[in-house]
């Protein structure tokens, strides 16, 4: 279970985060949803470790993290956390082979049938030699994906997944991402402005002005 | 003008943007003008000091007289010059130092004032002019030395003048800037009373029309033109000179690639702000413009930090080079030691230059930019993938061009210095430097299997990391190369020197006791040994035999060269165990491979020498190494400068003790029966040989700074590219770091990228070290200095400085990969 208690965020003199509250139970799919600039990918970024909140805390399965100790952090997303982006994030230089084995890799476990699986799983296992600019935009987040479940992750983070693609590839990345959630029962947060996207969700959480509505 | 102002706007805001990389290049750029600079400097000053010697007491006069069979111009000659015309001026020149902790050289003129025409120098004088006349150990100093030295007037000073000590009582002081510190005025009359020298040095004299008198001067005498007088001077600095800018304008080079790369990474950065430009008017020729202004700017700043920078450095290679002259050709003292506005000047000129060539490539990759390709990624790494195959066939035929060009040298010697040759190295590092992406990406391959079994994640991010950066890593990796390249270059050579050295000093120094006049700091001096001396060793019974060498400045064809006389038959006898008495006496002549070299002769040939007998024909019996001087060198038997030269009297003994005669005691004793007023230093053998290999390291000082800063400047080159990949870089360590990759896992990616590149670099640097070592040892040491070397590579120590290089290298990475941290990771991947 993920608990954000009373979280608060400044940046500068603008307060971003006003004091959240929020539980999301283990194998739940939510999306938190809002506008431009209401704070939900601070929340995001606070709930995976790479920011801290300036008050509160947040408590994965009853610890508390510690955000002052960058190797636990670090080592949290390493091995509990798959993060899938708008921009998808594949590292150019590898290839697509390499991106999905890079958690294995960081995690001490490379297998490389696993890795293989996971392609045809997303369907991509014929272009794992391929680079990311030689994929089109949905191969590339189908990609993002395979790297974000490979080494079987407790919680997903997805940021605007289908923010880059057409409706109709969205919508089959979306599909993807939710059968694999059923298959994985790993915890999915999704981060999105958009009600269609939002809807694939089992709950939904809106945040405006850094507040939970 | 606006659009200039708002070229400055752009400019200073990615100064702002990418600071570090900014200063790094700032600093590339001076270190590489300071050293050059400062080594124009000293090597400029150093011929200033002729330039004194030959203009500054001789305003007015256009022609000298000088004699090129004997030391001095009789009296006779002067009076029927006199009977030509009356613009003429006698001068005697001594070497002399002064006998003081500092032992400065300080050269004697003896002048006749009243002909002199410089007036300005008295103009400008303090003293008592009377005194100077009549006394006969007076002297006039300058003003700047004494008071450095603390010299007032009417005090005495001992100067020593070849082996004796000579008191003078300073009657004046010059104020004149036209003259060097290092110059001390006396009375011709009374400098031909106190040195018994019944002649003249030179006569400055001033003619309009040259034939008269060329007519009736006998051909024991030159008359040359002042400017001919002072080219010929220079010529024999020149190889020195020619070597140390060659070697200095390398360190340049690598400066101009980190300010490329600077460039280059600007460019690379701001694509999405080039592509904003485009799309609001900004025609491609604006922004070629732009970025060739910002690289100019970096170098203007970066020059003008050299310039400050050169002055420092060249009180070093000032006093460096002030040594090397003083020892292997004629002593000099370099007092003007500031940077002047030809200095200045010359130092921007360069700056700009290389700045603008350095700026031009990335510039126009950026006037390429179109406003819809601004967003594509690694757009320059695309467009340059296409040309790796057609750079590295450039690099071949570079590097071909080079060696081939060098090895046209090595035949045919088409110059009097080794220009090709010094184009042929330039041509090869070029080449090297287009075949490196190519190089890089085949080096990748190679390593690929092995780098994965050992560094596994970090070895497969590392090499596809390298793999998607070619271009820029490539100029890491030209740093490298071109510093291990300088550095296994330099080392061989040296080293190869040195041992060829240690061997002919093992061959030829085989005589126990060696005495020189104490005023004698070159390798070579001309002023004879009180025949005192000669009387005193005759007393000893300890000697078994005494070669007395003798050196005398004489011309071939024109040109100086050295002539020495040795006793042929103990030179044999101790260094061949040949026994010839007649050996002397034969019309025979050993000559020195430089010469030989530069007159194409042959053992056997016959070569025709000026004597004051006339013109006398000498067989070449044999060539022999000489590392003491960068003249030509013959060597005849004591014989013939009795029966030609008529003298009888040494510059240097080499005396044999016999055997079981302890050399330390000899010596003591020696000493004890010296008068105090004779000034000789007298070695023993092992210290002889212990002061040739200083003298020899010496010589090399200025090298081995040259090296560590090339080397600093290539550092610089691989922190400056490194940091140029961290930016570059920076989206994708912010994806590590999202999916969990620590900092030090990171760092770890870029050590080993680093370690690979710096292997690369090393290994392409040992190839480039052979072949510009090999070009420098067998071509252009020997049309430079005639110096004949037979290479010695010394695998183990190469080994070992370049495991410290390599060492070096990724300890330096350390500088940019702390920047890691500081990387913004929400905001590197648009979250």
């Amino acid at each position: 279970m993920i608990e954000a208690i009373n979280i608060h965020k400044y940046y500068g003199n603008q307060h971003v985060l006003k004091g959240i509250y929020l539980q999301i139970k283990s194998g739940q799919f939510i999306a938190i949803m809002g506008r431009s600039g209401s704070g939900k990918t601070t929340l995001l970024n606070i709930l995976s470790g790479l920011d801290y909140p300036d008050e509160g805390n947040i408590k994965i399965n009853g610890n508390k993290f510690n955000f002052t100790n960058d190797a636990k952090m670090t080592e949290y997303r390493q091995k509990k956390v798959g993060f899938i982006f708008q921009q998808f994030n594949l590292l150019d230089n590898l290839t697509l082979f390499d991106n999905v084995a890079i958690p294995l890799y960081l995690n001490k476990n490379y297998n490389k049938k696993n890795i293989l699986e996971m392609l045809d799983r997303v369907g991509l296992v014929n272009h794992k030699n391929k680079l990311p600019a030689q994929l089109s935009g949905g191969e590339k987040q189908r990609g993002a994906i395979a790297r974000a479940l490979i080494h079987s992750p407790e919680i997903i983070f997805a940021d605007e997944p289908t923010g880059s693609l057409d409706s109709e590839t969205g919508e089959s990345i979306l599909k993807l991402l939710k059968n694999l959630h059923s298959e994985s029962k790993a915890t999915i947060v999704l981060v999105t402005h958009d009600n269609v996207v939002a809807k694939w969700a089992d709950k939904i959480i809106h945040i405006r002005d850094g507040v939970i509505e | 003008m606006h659009i200039i102002k708002g070229f400055f706007h752009i400019i200073f805001s990615d100064f702002k943007r990418e600071k570090t990389l900014t200063i790094l290049s700032i600093i590339g750029v001076a270190l590489g003008i300071a050293l050059f600079i400062s080594v124009n400097i000293a090597t400029d000053r150093g011929i200033k000091t002729f330039k004194s010697d030959v203009y500054s007491l001789s305003e007015g006069y256009n022609y000298e007289i000088i004699p090129i069979i004997d030391e001095f111009i009789p009296n006779d000659i002067y009076k029927k010059a006199l009977q030509m015309t009356n613009n003429l001026s006698p001068v005697i020149t001594i070497n002399s130092i002064i006998d003081n902790a500092a032992q400065d050289y300080l050269k004697i003129y003896g002048i006749d004032i009243f002909s002199i025409k410089a007036n300005k120098i008295f103009n400008q004088f303090e003293g008592d002019l009377q005194n100077f006349l009549t006394i006969p150990n007076a002297i006039i100093l300058s003003e700047n030395y004494s008071k450095t030295h603390k010299i007032e007037l009417n005090d005495t000073i001992k100067l020593i003048v070849s082996d004796k000590a000579y008191h003078f009582i300073v009657k004046g002081f010059y104020t004149s800037k036209v003259l060097p510190e290092n110059f001390v005025l006396m009375d011709i009359g009374n400098c031909q009373e106190l040195f018994n020298i019944y002649g003249l040095s030179r006569i400055d004299i001033y003619l309009k029309n040259i034939e008269r008198l060329s007519s009736i001067l006998p051909s024991n005498y030159l008359l040359l033109e002042k400017k001919d007088v002072l080219q010929r001077k220079e010529s024999i600095v020149q190889s020195f000179t020619y070597n140390l800018k060659f070697i200095s304008f390398i360190a340049v080079l690598v400066g101009f690639f980190i300010l490329y790369n600077s460039v280059f990474t600007s460019v690379v950065k701001s694509r999405p702000n080039i592509g904003i430009l485009r799309c609001i008017g900004f025609k491609r020729q604006n922004i070629l413009l732009l970025y060739i202004i910002k690289g100019t700017f970096i170098g203007l700043i970066g020059s003008i930090i050299g310039i400050i920078l050169a002055q420092f450095l060249s009180f070093f290679s000032i006093s460096m080079a002030e040594k090397t002259i003083s020892t292997i050709y004629t002593p000099i003292s370099i007092y003007d030691i500031f940077l002047n506005l030809k200095n200045i000047l010359q130092a921007l000129t360069l700056g700009i230059v290389i700045s603008i060539i350095a700026s031009v490539i990335p510039a126009y990759e950026a006037s390429k930019v179109s406003p819809i390709s601004a967003s594509l990624p690694n757009i320059a790494e695309i467009s340059f993938a296409n040309l790796y195959k057609i750079s590295f066939i450039c690099g071949i035929i570079l590097t071909f061009s080079g060696v081939l060009i060098s090895l046209y040298e090595y035949l045919k010697h088409p110059f009097n210095q080794p220009l090709l040759s010094f184009l042929g190295i330039f041509l090869i590092i070029f080449g090297f430097t287009f075949t490196t992406p190519l190089y890089l990406k085949y080096f990748l391959i190679i390593i690929k299997k092995p780098i994965k079994k050992m560094f596994a994640f970090t070895g497969i991010i590392s090499l596809n990391d390298i793999n998607g950066s070619l271009h820029r890593f490539s100029t890491a990796l030209i740093s490298v190369m071109i510093s291990s390249a300088l550095i296994i270059s330099f080392f061989v050579l040296i080293h190869s020197f040195e041992k060829n050295l240690t061997e002919w000093i093992d061959d030829n120094l085989k005589f126990d006791v060696f005495i020189k006049a104490s005023s004698c700091s070159s390798n070579f001096c001309f002023e004879p040994l009180s025949p005192v001396i000669n009387n005193i060793l005759e007393d000893f019974e300890e000697i078994e035999d005494i070669n007395r060498f003798r050196t005398l400045q004489g011309f071939y064809r024109g040109k100086p060269t050295l002539f020495g006389f040795a006793d042929e038959y103990i030179v044999k006898k101790y260094t061949k165990n040949i026994i010839d008495p007649d050996i002397g006496k034969k019309k025979e002549v050993a000559a020195s491979e430089y010469f030989a070299i530069k007159y194409n002769i042959k053992v056997g040939d016959t070569i025709n020498v000026k004597t004051p007998e006339g013109t006398i024909g000498f067989k070449v019996r044999e060539i022999f190494k000489s590392y003491s001087s960068t003249m030509g060198f013959l060597i005849f038997d004591r014989y013939w400068l009795e029966k030609l030269w008529h003298k009888n009297d040494a510059t240097q003994l080499n005396i044999y003790l016999k055997k079981g005669v302890s050399s330390s005691k000899f010596i003591a004793k020696l000493k004890a029966k010296l008068p105090p007023s004779i000034a000789i230093d007298i070695y023993d053998n092992i210290r002889l040989k212990k002061r040739v290999l200083e003298i020899f390291d010496r010589t090399f000082a200025i090298t081995y700074a040259i090296q560590i800063i090339a080397f600093i400047i290539s550092l610089i080159g691989m922190i400056n590219t490194i940091f140029t990949i961290i930016l570059e870089k920076s989206r994708n360590i912010s994806i590590l770091r999202y999916i969990g990759c620590s900092y030090n896992k990171i760092k770890t990616i870029f050590m080993c990228s680093a370690s690979i590149v710096g292997l690369s670099g090393i290994l392409l640097g040992f190839i480039l070290g052979g072949l510009i070592s090999f070009i420098m040892i067998k071509i252009i040491n020997i049309i430079s200095f005639g110096w004949s070397i037979d290479i010695f590579i010394p695998y183990s120590s190469i080994a070992g400085l370049l495991f410290l290089l390599y060492i070096t290298i990724i300890l330096s990475i350390f500088i940019p990969v702390s920047y890691i941290k500081k990387i913004n990771v929400k905001k590197s991947i648009n979250i």
